[in-house]
């Protein structure tokens, strides 16, 4: 459909397929979403990879927005999310855990029929079995340059009384990157929002990690572009929390199913003290180089030639 | 019997609840019907199994009605009846009535979600204070968790289980002296069979990297078969686009019947279908049409795709 009125720019949303996508201002945003990967798609990304993959990779889904004047193209995407989930032995700063039990599993097990501890049977090969993945979507071209903002300018920064306001959404979509259940022991997921208004396209991309009786996890990455401005705002943040401080926001502490509801614990992310959800010795406690946050700035050209 | 199961039966097929005494009361039953089985129970083809259902009641409807229903096809169900679909308490009691009407013809393995633990978290339990208004649905269905078997053996040749194998059980006969009437432990031979998932880049057991729990591979496989005289492994517990897998050379089948699994993942289930002479055939098929009018729309979820302001 195509609109046209004061208020409303022109703008042209389809829907085909697993595909939607919005025309407007000179931009084409398109998510995909449809179902998880089969057999022979795992088996190629995976040995791509050389990772253990998600029990649901949805390796078709995405969001790109693409820039049609200067034909420069930010994407979403499994694979692009996935690479940056480590691959081998975690190292500091991975943020590596072990599930809730691990150390009494271990201390009670030994190799059946002789008395070698369970410590010196093979481990399968290591990785982030949590996928936590700090993932900020990655861009077509390496020019132009994501630079620091100005923290003094607020024109630099993602404008919450913009993105408050009841103005009409023209486009709304969603798609999940993939998700695992980390074998009933919680649940890592990665999952894309994004929003187009008359004057503004917003994203959200959320990597969320609970590992039950150990901690919550959470990585944002915000797109925000006013349409009048030649400006691509990207914030990025982490948070941690200790599982017993989410829990202990239950209003019933015998159901916790609001434990695996992303948007709940963000709610309760967003109430706690950052001294204590994105400081590298309390939160979490796990030392994770993604517990920061950080305003990024990009502009863009009318086409490739002024880059 | 003070009750008329058939007619508790006919009831849960059009997906009507029944009430409290009742379900205690069938679930007393029940725990007397299973407390006789062994951890091993032996069952002769024809018979076909069904993998992980997860609440998703109109897809288990479904495959009554492709797979034909009780109690003229057999059913060996390989658990994780509960959690995550939005009719755990519908899918459990139609379960249970069928197994306590037709005891013989029906077989209800423990699969990780039949456990207190997993379902206070994973849905089962909310769905119970929900649709019931006291825990009490919850405690009578988890108590009787505790009865359920842990493996079935078809035909003395093919051994079926809901995770995989342990390192503890080398021979059968290690499994038949499991003390199962109990909560799911964290650790042990009773742990392995409900949690284990193959490996097929390996040949011996592994560690997982979360820190517990094991993988078994090729060698593992093979051996258990040599060790116990069978020919095939059969277990659910992990999703697949196709449905089904098979894997180690035809030695390992997973059977996955939650199609289009937590109403998102459009990936096709299948039921496995053996015959007398223990020939197999995975039934595959999609998700109930009624799922389109009743469900997904309220799975939590679903709510992402919910026009809203997010911030």
């Amino acid at each position: 459909m195509t609109t046209t009125s004061p208020e409303i720019p022109s703008h042209h949303v389809d829907e085909t397929g697993v595909n939607k996508s919005i025309t407007i201002h000179g931009w084409k945003i398109t998510t995909t979403s449809t179902s998880i990967s089969n057999a022979s798609e795992l088996d190629s990304l995976q040995r791509e990879l050389d990772l253990t993959l998600p029990e649901m990779t949805f390796g078709h889904n995405s969001v790109v927005l693409s820039h049609e004047a200067s034909g420069w193209t930010y994407t979403f995407d499994t694979k692009g999310a996935l690479k940056q989930v480590c691959n081998k032995e975690l190292g500091p700063g991975d943020g590596g855990v072990k599930v809730g039990h691990a150390e009494a599993w271990a201390s009670t097990r030994t190799v059946p029929n002789s008395l070698t501890p369970v410590s010196e049977m093979t481990v399968a090969k290591p990785y982030d079995w949590t996928y936590t993945t700090m993932y900020a979507g990655h861009a077509s071209t390496s020019t132009p340059q994501w630079l620091p903002a100005d923290p003094e300018d607020s024109s630099q920064s993602i404008p919450m009384a913009t993105l408050t306001k009841p103005d009409p959404i023209l486009y709304y979509a969603a798609t999940q990157l993939f998700e695992d259940e980390l074998h009933d022991n919680g649940a890592s997921m990665y999952i894309i929002r994004v929003r187009v208004m008359p004057t503004c396209f917003f994203l959200l991309g959320r990597f969320s990690l609970r590992v039950d009786h150990v901690l919550f996890r959470q990585h944002d990455t915000r797109l925000f572009h006013d349409f009048s401005s030649n400006m691509l705002i990207r914030e990025t943040a982490g948070w941690e929390a200790p599982y017993e401080t989410i829990r202990a926001r239950l209003p019933n502490p015998d159901d916790r199913t609001r434990l695996t509801d992303t948007q709940w614990v963000a709610s309760i992310f967003n109430e706690l003290p950052t001294r204590i959800t994105q400081n590298k010795r309390s939160g979490g406690g796990t030392g994770w180089r993604g517990l920061t946050r950080r305003v990024e700035t990009i502009l863009l050209g009318r086409d490739t030639q002024e880059m | 019997m003070p009750f008329d199961l058939d007619h508790c039966i006919e009831q849960l097929l059009h997906k009507r609840l029944l009430g409290e005494p009742l379900i205690r009361e069938i679930c007393e039953k029940t725990k007397e019907v299973l407390m006789r089985e062994s951890n091993v129970v032996h069952i002769q083809a024809p018979v076909t199994v069904v993998g992980d259902i997860h609440g998703q009641f109109y897809d288990l409807v479904e495959i009554f009605r492709i797979g034909g229903y009780c109690p003229n096809t057999n059913y060996l169900f390989l658990g994780d009846y509960v959690d995550r679909g939005l009719f755990s308490v519908e899918t459990i009691t139609l379960l249970t009535c069928l197994k306590l009407r037709y005891p013989d013809r029906v077989q209800l393995i423990r699969g990780n979600h039949e456990s207190r633990a997993v379902t206070q978290t994973y849905g089962f339990y909310t769905e119970c204070i929900r649709k019931y208004g006291s825990p009490n649905v919850w405690i009578y269905f988890t108590d009787m968790f505790d009865f359920l078997t842990l493996s079935v053996v078809i035909d003395d040749r093919i051994f079926c289980v809901h995770g995989g194998l342990s390192p503890s059980i080398h021979s059968i006969d290690q499994i038949k002296v499991v003390d199962r009437f109990r909560e799911i432990p964290h650790e042990g031979p009773m742990a392995d069979l409900v949690w284990s998932d193959p490996d097929s880049d390996k040949e011996d057991f592994a560690i997982s990297p979360r820190g517990a729990g094991y993988t078994f591979g090729s060698q593992v496989v093979r051996k258990f078969l040599e060790i116990n005289h069978m020919s095939h492994i059969l277990r659910a517990h992990q999703l697949c686009m196709e449905g089904f897998s098979v894997s180690f050379d035809n030695r390992l089948s997973t059977v996955w019947s939650a199609p289009n699994y937590c109403y998102r993942c459009g990936n096709s289930a299948s039921i496995l279908e053996i015959g007398p002479g223990q020939e197999m055939h995975f039934n595959v098929f999609e998700a109930a049409p009624e799922n389109e009018r009743d469900g997904p729309q309220q799975a939590q979820q679903a709510s992402m795709m919910k026009i809203e302001y997010f911030l």
